[in-house]
């Protein structure tokens, strides 16, 4: 190995992201090139420095505990995301009540079950709307997609890593029923997942969002092949609801309810 | 069965330190980072599920940080440190000769060069291009590998390889800008 191609490697070789065998020959080429192995050395230095500069210093760290028990009250848990800032007052009051709900949590066992009952349920007012609204703006843009795919594992991938979101994307049994693609956004201000398929030229939206304990006014409950469903109708479009581990999905069409029923399969117990 | 909050903070607790190391790497100020790391845990803690088939990796959480940050950008709610381009944004980097010789540092003992180091090399970072900025602080502050890295860009692992090659690259040479600007370059390391 020379010098010029040691250099290609210099960085990953110090972070340990090259194969056995190219480590191997780095590092018997540094063993015999004293040049090289000055480089390294200097790159090493670097990093340690940067590293405490801006990394693995522990001074000024706030502790965890201040910061998780502020995630389980409903203060924090209920705080708009990304609009209200934590600096308020109500933030202040949610750190004692959240000093409060520590003690309990830590004593009790069965403690958080209650909590979570009564703080963690929340109710989605005008889902149906929030749906169609979103579907519409989306229309209304272009229908501009952030991936671009047929290929229903791929998107469902790339949805998963840019939301969070533990995304199924149910599989169509209608051929005449194609995904198109996907992109994130906001549903009420919480992180969605938006998929969109074409079914014979009108286009159909599965949004995604987390909802385990969210309860839906508004929507009439089905029952629809041995599955729970929730129906509405909003300026002319089908909302069609299920839920699906933690997620909450919707259906969103101008289509009739039987016409996007092969995207409610999701909701079926034995799906996928 | 675990309590999901108890799974939960097992998920997340190892991850702090680097968690607010990166957030304060992103922000401004403290408190903003603070408020950074506030909402990514919620974020966090709404999606997590452990009944769901899915490994909660770390890059889950910086995924989220960065969201986050994005949005903040978008809507100028904060004040941002670390500008990112949307990743539809991101042309092509222009290919660099990585074979080339790294730039010349002076000649010193190890404590003088670390003391060397400890002066400048933040600003030597903070003058970085966002997507070498980028990786360097998830690597360094975040202690992620380059594979955690690609997951929290959504890039393949080569770019990340590419993009931290270039960031050391030019991290050397902004230092050794500071040290002929500051007249240490009597003797050039070779």
């Amino acid at each position: 190995m020379t010098c010029s191609e040691t250099r290609e490697y210099i960085f990953a070789f110090l972070d340990n992201e090259v194969d056995a065998p190219l480590s191997i020959e780095l590092q018997r080429h540094l063993d015999g090139c004293a040049g090289c192995a000055q480089e390294v050395e200097i790159e090493r230095t670097v990093r340690k420095q940067l590293a405490r500069a801006i990394g693995s210093a522990a001074e000024d760290v706030p502790g965890f505990d201040e910061f998780s028990n502020d995630v389980f009250t409903s203060e924090a848990a209920t705080a708009q995301i990304g609009g209200r800032s934590f600096r308020d007052r109500r933030f202040y009051l949610g750190r004692i009540l959240a000093a409060a709900a520590a003690v309990v949590f830590l004593v009790g066992a069965g403690a958080w079950f209650v909590l979570k009952d009564h703080f963690g349920s929340s109710t989605l007012r005008g889902f149906a709307d929030l749906v169609v609204a979103d579907f519409e703006h989306f229309l209304e843009e272009g229908k501009v997609v952030q991936i671009e795919s047929a290929d229903r594992e791929a998107v469902g991938d790339w949805l998963r890593r840019q939301t969070a979101l533990a995304v199924a994307l149910p599989a169509p049994v209608d051929l005449r029923c194609k995904l198109i693609g996907g992109r994130k956004c906001k549903i009420d201000g919480r992180p969605a997942a938006f998929a969109v398929y074409d079914m014979n030229g009108a286009p159909v939206s599965l949004v995604a969002i987390a909802g385990e304990h969210v309860r839906l006014e508004g929507m009439t409950e089905v029952r629809y092949d041995g599955a729970t469903l929730w129906v509405d109708h909003c300026r002319g479009h089908t909302v069609v609801a299920y839920r699906r581990g933690s997620l909450l999905y919707a259906v969103v069409s101008q289509l009739s309810e039987e016409e996007i029923s092969c995207l409610t399969t999701g909701a079926a117990p034995e799906s996928d | 069965m675990e309590k999901a909050s108890e799974e939960f903070l097992r998920c997340v607790r190892p991850q702090w330190k680097g968690m607010y190391h990166v957030a304060r790497r992103y922000v401004v100020s403290e408190e903003d980072a603070r408020d950074l790391v506030q909402e990514t845990l919620l974020h966090a803690w709404r999606s997590f599920s452990p009944t769901e088939e899915r490994t909660y990796s770390r890059a889950w959480l910086f995924v989220i940080m960065r969201s986050a940050v994005m949005d903040w950008q978008r809507t100028a709610k904060r004040r941002i440190k670390l500008v990112l381009a949307p990743d539809s944004e991101l042309t092509e980097l222009a290919p660099a000769d990585l074979t080339e010789p790294l730039s010349p540092l002076p000649s010193m003992d190890e404590e003088r060069f670390r003391e060397f180091l400890d002066d400048r090399i933040v600003a030597a970072l903070e003058l970085l291009d966002s997507p070498f900025h980028e990786v360097l602080i998830l690597s360094v502050a975040g202690d992620l590998n380059y594979r955690e890295i690609a997951d929290v860009l959504d890039c393949p692992i080569g770019t990340v390889m590419s993009r931290m090659a270039r960031a050391r690259r030019a991290l050397r040479e902004n230092l050794a800008v500071y040290a002929r600007q500051e007249g240490w370059m009597k003797e050039v390391q070779s």
